[in-house]
Order: structure tokens, then sequence, then C-alpha cells
């Protein structure tokens, strides 16, 4: 009914240009990507409740001693990228 | 007019609510939640890294009424992705896919989100009351 009143150059389907090609090359990597993270997160998850409801009451020099302990950082630092 | 006619796929509102759809529901939604929620975590610890003044300034939005409604959500939202997430990885290994199991483990990971949550804030009214 449109066809008339608007002039389509183009009738092929989007699909046709795509076909052929292969996947976008970077679906593997990031699904595994998403598995490891969710894993690491698993335990980094807990551990981080863990470290919060022991620093539930903490003043200012204690919260910033526990958080700077080597491990504590540590882990901290992972707990934060892996998030992201 | 014609184009009105024609089929459209099914959509969540011909189904019958389900445990299984919810725990996918859910895990979505949750996940939404606890990427703003992640967002306070780094704003603790600027705060915490900024000085005293400012770390006092998060503790006491914490510890007010919508700061302690954000973080009884934030928990609960933790722990419903984390055992909907196992589940999640379990699946992704091939296990579980059974329509009886799959019920089971939605069942099992709504249930074991809700008593990690009581079990933390147990522990939080226990040591003292909120901030």
């Amino acid at each position: 009914m449109n066809a008339k009143s608007s002039v389509v150059k183009d009738r092929r389907h989007p699909l046709k240009a795509a076909r052929g090609l292969g996947s976008a090359k970077y679906g593997v990597g990031h699904w595994w990507t998403q598995r490891v993270t969710a894993a690491a997160l698993v335990g980094l998850g807990i551990w981080f409740v863990i470290l919060v409801l022991g620093l539930l009451h903490a003043d200012y020099a204690s919260a910033r001693a526990a958080v700077a302990r080597p491990w504590n950082v540590l882990l901290l630092l992972a707990f934060v990228l892996t998030v992201f | 007019m014609a184009d009105m006619q024609r089929p459209l796929s099914p959509h969540i509102q011909v189904y019958r609510w389900q445990v299984q759809m919810v725990s996918s529901i859910l895990h979505r939604a949750t996940g939404i939640a606890l990427s703003v929620g992640s967002l306070v975590v780094v704003g603790g610890l600027l705060a915490l890294a900024a000085g005293e003044e400012q770390f006092d300034c998060f503790k006491t939005f914490a510890g007010s009424p919508l700061g302690l409604v954000l973080l009884f959500g934030w928990s609960w939202s933790l722990f419903y992705h984390l055992c909907n997430g196992i589940r999640h990885l379990l699946q992704d290994a091939g296990a579980g896919y059974e329509i009886a199991q799959f019920v089971r483990s939605s069942w099992l990971s709504l249930a074991g989100s809700i008593v990690l949550t009581v079990l933390v804030w147990a522990y939080v009214l226990t040591a003292g009351g909120a901030a």
C-alpha cells in the first residue's frame, strides 16, 4: 500500500549483508570472561560481606586500618576490578 | 491495517506464573540493582580514602532509614544473585536440566537467598543495632 508513495531503493533484507560473514568473533572469549568473573565473585562476594560485617561499628581509624591490611587490599582490589 | 492481524510471539502475559520465570526475572532485576549498588560501594571506599569527615558522612547516610532500606534490599539482591548465579553456573556446565530439577533449584536459590539475608541481618541486630 505504502510502496507507491515512498520509493524504496533497496528491498534486500539487511540479513543478506551479514549472512556468511561468520560470527563477530568475540563471543567465546566474552562468554568465558563472564563465567570466570562470576566464579571469582562467588568467593570474593562472600568475603566482602564478611569484611563489611566485621566493620559494622568501626570508627574511621580501624576501618582504614582494616582496609589497609595487605590481604584485604589485594582482595578488595580483585573484588572491585572483577565487579566492573 | 492487515498488519494488525499478524500473529504475535507470546510474551509474559500469556503464561501462568511459574517459579522458573520468577527466578529468571529476579536474576535480571537483582543484577541491575547490584550494578547500582556497586557504585555505592565505590563511593564508600572513596569516602574512606578521602578522610574521616567524608567517611562519617557516608556512615551517617548508611545508618539513616533510607540507607538501611537500601542496604537491606542490596543484601537480599546480592544473596539472591549469588545463589541463582551458582545455579546458572551449574546449568552452564550442563547439570539440572530436567524440569523437576529446574523447578527445585529455582526454589532452592530463592530460599537460600532469604535464609542468608535473615542470617546477616540477625547478626547486624545482635551486634548492637544498625550503625
